[in-house]
């Protein structure tokens, strides 16, 4: 694996060049996932994964390419492989294209699996029988598949299975039924999650912790967390839902 | 900052929707809601929306042994597609 060094967050976008040693990608946000934000400091070095070579060695990272609309975020567009491109990694059994797959979805099919009436340790074995349906189906999915909606409907359809299985209603739980208004939730939920995926690090770890984290931290428990100044957290977040916007289409509706 | 006076920027409609804006603002910014542009409208249709679904779907983190079980899992899976397809790798 090829090291570089981190300048301030900020990674440089390698020229490839077919056969050379740059043309190993440039680093991926899984090498920086467990130490983005407080961890990564000027000069510390990163790891490259060929996990990060997209098709034809073309690099699938945008690391450090400017944006024309918002040229702040410029760190904040480190995006990973895509969802298909894990599949197709752990297909060829790299142990660490799974790690990225489970760590990217797991609290979404926690969530899920909880959501629909189950304890947390029913959701928790719901969430392992939904990645090992997912690993037993691996070579099925196709490329315009959905991982995201895949895993939920899985999740769901195991939640409920538990739920009629268990026999009982749980009082005081507030479950989500199968209406046509919950499922058009999923759908949204789902939808926003794959974007989310494709937003980059710095902008995720925003969005999630301001508007999925269940104990809905305050800006500055949130600035903390991410070692950023306060003050740049309200705008910061509105450009990275702009972008994530931008991402599903302008003028799509959620 | 909007370039339009008159019509409100999306930072500002987030913060609206989220109700981080003083008395008087918010007013202001809902006066110019209701009398907004298509473009307007979709964007605080999309940003509702987004924050009902955040709203409804928050992450809960699993026990951290589902993700050992699962690396294990995939190890054993690993072994298998070996077993029956030999050491190629590139089954993708």
């Amino acid at each position: 694996m090829l090291r570089v060094p981190v300048d301030e967050g900020r990674s440089r976008v390698l020229k490839i060049s077919p056969g050379s040693v740059a043309s190993r990608p440039p680093p991926c946000h899984r090498n920086l996932r467990r130490t983005s934000g407080n961890g990564v400091r000027r000069g510390d070095l990163v790891e490259i994964s060929p996990l990060n070579a997209g098709k034809n060695g073309r690099p699938v990272t945008a690391v450090g390419r400017p944006h024309a609309d918002w040229p702040g975020l410029a760190r904040d567009t480190e995006v990973g492989p895509s969802d298909f491109e894990l599949l197709n990694a752990c297909r060829a059994r790299d142990p660490e294209a799974w790690e990225l797959l489970v760590e990217r979805y797991e609290r979404l099919v926690f969530s899920v699996a909880l959501r629909n009436g189950v304890t947390r340790e029913e959701a928790a074995d719901i969430t392992q029988m939904t990645f090992i349906a997912l690993l037993e189906s691996i070579g099925k999915l196709r490329e315009e598949q959905r991982v995201a909606s895949w895993l939920m409907s899985v999740a769901r359809r195991l939640a409920w299975r538990q739920r009629r299985r268990s026999e009982r209603e749980r009082l005081g739980l507030e479950v989500v039924s199968g209406s046509d208004d919950a499922i058009a939730t999923w759908e949204r939920a789902a939808v926003v999650q794959e974007g989310l995926q494709r937003l980059g690090r710095a902008c995720r770890d925003l969005i999630e912790a301001l508007y999925f984290d269940p104990a809905s931290p305050s800006y500055a428990a949130v600035a903390e967390r991410l070692g950023r100044p306060i003050g740049g957290i309200g705008p910061m977040r509105a450009r990275c839902l702009q972008r994530l916007r931008s991402l599903l289409g302008e003028d799509a509706n959620l | 900052m909007s370039t339009d006076p008159g019509r409100p920027d999306f930072r500002t409609l987030l913060d609206w929707l989220e109700g981080r804006l003083d008395a008087d603002k918010a007013e202001r910014v809902a006066a110019q809601v209701a009398e907004a542009d298509e473009q307007t409208l979709r964007t605080v249709e999309w940003l509702r929306d987004f924050l009902t679904t955040a709203r409804e779907l928050p992450l809960e983190e699993p026990p951290a042994t589902v993700r050992e079980s699962l690396k294990e899992a995939f190890a054993r899976w690993s072994q298998g597609q070996a077993l029956m397809f030999g050491n190629r790798r590139d089954v993708a």
